[in-house]
């Protein structure tokens, strides 16, 4: 066979499979589908901890030593790499500074897990924004589209989304990330150092990347010296209210957060570490962050340690913390079969499924319809252990609405059931059974998406 | 009443009416109004900025002009100068997600009359919008994430028409500079080979044309002359064995090429440059060095180099923001510390022409949006 015929044989079978592609997607049921954007179609719940964040620092103070979930592949840190553009090499180290772990949960969400309605010790809405950073470290990486069974949230998604401790140790996982990235898509910090993890100073482009490594003139730029942060000089970030975030590259925000801590409850809510920023009017520092370097893979952008360097202090985790902080939940579901009449009175559209948790802790769940036609409001949250604070008109129950999306029913009576599951508690999964009267003439069932 | 007293009334009459006509027609024309120079800046406030306005010469008489609400911790982003009492800003509405590629609203304020007028709701954050000197354009820019691409737009404040005047993928950005002429406008684009400055024509049409690489690195604080035919600019430069800005000139036509302005003699980092009202000098602000605090300078224009010193802080440095069109004033930041490294707390203080410095006390963040020249 010639090379040409060779060619069209591959053209036409690469055409066949766009094509093929092509239809299946589009043919694909897509009542179903759960979400247009991030992994939750609605928002999650989540449980709001003390208004002096103690629970919050504790559990960062514990994921900077991988002192939560070691052994977890997707909760636990990695080993943190080591070593100059030529020598980087994986290490034993499964370590972040805590004073920048500290200083980025303040920047990214104030240290909060739920939206700013929510009363502390309380449980309400989770921190989504519309990039889908969830929660304390606002995780967006892999959070932007559900990834479990029938493109539903998956079990780590539900909790990064609802319970503060695998959050905040998720955040600390994408931090070793970003450093780990170098030097393939990114530079180093500490050729002087052999960009030892322990100096602070060599987590800036860590800490910038935290954020998305962007260049100069970009609407997202973390770039030091962009004229869009308006004129040079500028004064630290002091990280106290009274200072504008538009005139700062991310990473200094960072910066100004560990020097200057914020004092939420009248004390600051750690040690103050005056971190080391490049000194631009230094010809290496203002060379590696010059416009010429910043192309792929950065080599050009590797930098000395600014010094006076900073030594990272790990904190001493008590033992038996990460059992404490994750406790023993239990699952609890208050279960009978749901009836919803469409046509009926209000309370006959609608079903309540309530979640309790006997156990202590806070109890992450999920709730998962069998079809497209069920709508479960919200699709995850949490329900609250008798040793968690939850004072005044704070709930330890969680309550499901059921409602029916009828424009997807697949005839006038239809039968589905709700699956309630937990990723971090006891209990198997609890199977509701959802039936539901719809009294008028179905149209075009599968048309509509089940908002 | 004593009948010789009557006589000794009407000279006084006389005498007080003579004086009253004397004082309003004696050189035979009134006397010119004398213009006050207000300074116009906002306060930052975490959900909402204010922007005040007070007069040169008693600052704490500050009037409130205008509240703008916006996105939590994100401030407004002015235009680089005002054009005559015509303010401009860049917003994030209160109800946009807080970060700083979430689409901004474009604002223009008159801080005579306190008018609000929303212009546009796509604008990016943080490039500061642009306005000719007449107040007839104001270009700002708007990206467009998933296409990668970057646009000038032209607002027409007559008409409030909008046209894109650039559009380009890039990998950094573009950044409106001056509106000059007829309404075309100059913008940098930046590239990994430097800053670069070009000219589009206001109506869109055919390619921009390329008018000087500005420098092999980031330039910035781009100031049109007040006859519209030079920029000043600052462009780092190692000297020394260090990096240090340097105010640098460029024409727009004839083609070229910039020069540095203030090269002999510093040493250290020069901050800000603005032009005088009449064109006829450049004052920047420079380092202190060994020195506790050092003063902007005034650099005469014209070949003479003459340089004219204003009062100094006592400690830190100044980055000059604007002069009063009347050119009594200078608004400047003024920092506390040693150098750009290090600059210490930064306060907003208006220097005198003639001697002296007031600084404007606030607890949160000043924003300098320009001057207002009062009849």
């Amino acid at each position: 066979m010639t090379d040409a015929a060779l060619r069209r044989i591959a053209r036409a079978a690469l055409i066949t499979l766009a094509v093929a592609l092509a239809l299946g997607l589009w043919s694909a049921p897509r009542g179903a589908e759960p979400a247009s954007a991030c992994a939750f179609l609605r928002t999650p719940k989540t449980y709001e901890a003390d208004r002096a964040r103690q629970r919050y620092m504790d559990a960062i103070d514990a994921a900077a030593v991988n002192a939560l979930f070691p052994g977890s592949l997707f909760f636990g840190l990695p080993t943190v790499e080591v070593g100059t553009r030529g020598n980087r090499s994986d290490s034993t180290i499964r370590q972040v500074p805590v004073e920048l772990l500290r200083a980025i949960a303040w920047v990214e969400s104030g240290i909060t897990m739920a939206s700013r309605s929510v009363p502390y010790e309380s449980q309400g809405d989770a921190l989504i924004t519309f990039d889908c950073g969830h929660g304390v470290m606002q995780v967006t990486t892999g959070m932007t589209v559900p990834l479990g069974n029938d493109r539903w949230p998956s079990a780590t998604q539900v909790s990064v989304a609802t319970h503060y401790v695998y959050n905040i140790a998720r955040g600390a996982v994408i931090l070793v990330d970003k450093w780990n990235r170098a030097p393939q898509s990114r530079p180093i910090v500490g050729t002087d150092t052999n960009s030892a993890p322990d100096l602070i100073e060599n987590w800036y482009y860590a800490a910038w990347s935290y954020n998305g490594f962007t260049g100069p003139g970009s609407n997202k730029s973390n770039h030091p010296s962009d004229p869009q942060f308006g004129g040079w000089p500028r004064e630290r970030f002091r990280c106290d209210g009274t200072q504008a975030r538009n005139r700062y590259p991310y990473q200094e925000l960072v910066w100004g957060c560990m020097a200057r801590p914020p004092a939420p409850n009248g004390s600051g809510l750690w040690a103050p570490v005056d971190a080391t920023l490049p000194n631009l009017s230094q010809v290496s520092y203002f060379e590696a962050l010059s416009i010429a370097a910043f192309r792929f893979p950065f080599a050009g952008m590797d930098m000395p340690t600014p010094q006076p360097a900073h030594q990272a202090e790990p904190p001493s985790i008590p033992r038996g913390f990460a059992s404490r902080a994750l406790a023993q939940p239990r699952l609890s579901v208050n279960a009978p079969p749901i009836e919803i009449r469409t046509e009926g009175a209000f309370e006959e559209t609608r079903g309540t499924i309530r979640i309790r948790n006997p156990g202590s802790g806070i109890l992450s769940w999920s709730a998962t319809p069998s079809d497209g036609w069920i709508v479960v409001d919200p699709p995850a949250g949490v329900a609250l252990g008798s040793d968690v604070a939850c004072p005044g008109n704070c709930s330890r129950e969680a309550e499901i609405t059921i409602t029916v999306n009828p424009t997807l029913l697949p005839s006038a009576t239809a039968r589905g059931t709700v699956r309630v599951s937990t990723p971090n508690g006891e209990g198997r999964d609890v199977e509701v059974r959802i039936e539901v009267d719809a009294d008028f003439e179905v149209g075009a069932p599968g048309t509509s998406r089940a908002y | 009443m004593p009948r010789h007293v009557l006589p000794l009334l009407a000279l006084l009459v006389l005498l007080a009416a003579g004086g009253v006509a004397a004082c309003d027609f004696g050189d035979g024309e009134p006397d010119e109004p004398v213009a006050e120079a207000r300074l116009v800046f906002a306060e930052f406030g975490p959900a909402e900025d204010r922007i005040y306005a007070a007069p040169a010469a008693n600052l704490e008489a500050r009037e409130l002009i205008a509240s703008v609400p916006h996105a939590q911790g994100w401030a407004l982003t002015p235009a680089v100068e005002m054009a005559g009492s015509l303010a401009a800003f860049v917003a994030l509405p209160p109800e946009a997600e807080p970060r700083r590629d979430s689409p901004a609203e474009l604002w223009l304020l008159d801080a005579a009359s306190g008018e609000l007028t929303r212009l546009a709701g796509d604008a990016d954050l943080l490039v500061a919008p642009v306005f000719d000197r007449e107040g007839r354009f104001l270009v700002y820019r708007r990206s467009n994430d998933l296409e990668g691409t970057q646009e000038l737009v032209r607002v027409d404040l007559e008409t409030r028409t909008r046209r894109t005047v650039r559009e380009l993928t890039t990998r950094f950005g573009v950044f409106p500079v001056a509106v000059i002429g007829d309404g075309d406008v100059v913008y940098m684009e930046l590239s990994n080979g430097g800053a670069d400055l070009y000219r589009a024509a206001g109506d869109g049409a055919g390619e921009a044309e390329l008018l000087v690489h500005a420098s092999d690195h980031i330039a910035g604080g781009w100031r049109l002359s007040p006859d519209g035919s030079e920029l000043s600019y600052l462009a780092p430069r190692i000297e020394a064995e260090r990096v240090v800005q340097r105010l640098h000139v460029t024409p727009l036509e004839g083609g070229g090429e910039p020069r540095i302005e203030a090269g002999d003699g510093f040493v250290g980092d020069q901050f800000s440059p603005v032009w005088t009202p009449a064109g006829d000098g450049i004052t920047f602000g420079q380092e202190p060095g060994f020195a506790a605090g050092a003063a902007p300078l005034t650099l005469a224009l014209g070949g003479t180099g003459e340089q004219s010193p204003l009062t100094a802080p006592e400690r830190g440095f100044d980055a000059p923001l604007g002069w009063s069109a009347d050119g009594r004033y200078l608004a400047a930041r003024s920092f506390d510390g040693r150098d750009a490294y290090d600059p210490g707390r930064e306060s907003l203080v208006v220097i005198a022409g003639a001697g002296g410095r007031t600084t404007v006390l606030a607890e949160h963040e000043l924003i300098f949006l320009g001057w207002l020249l009062d009849d």
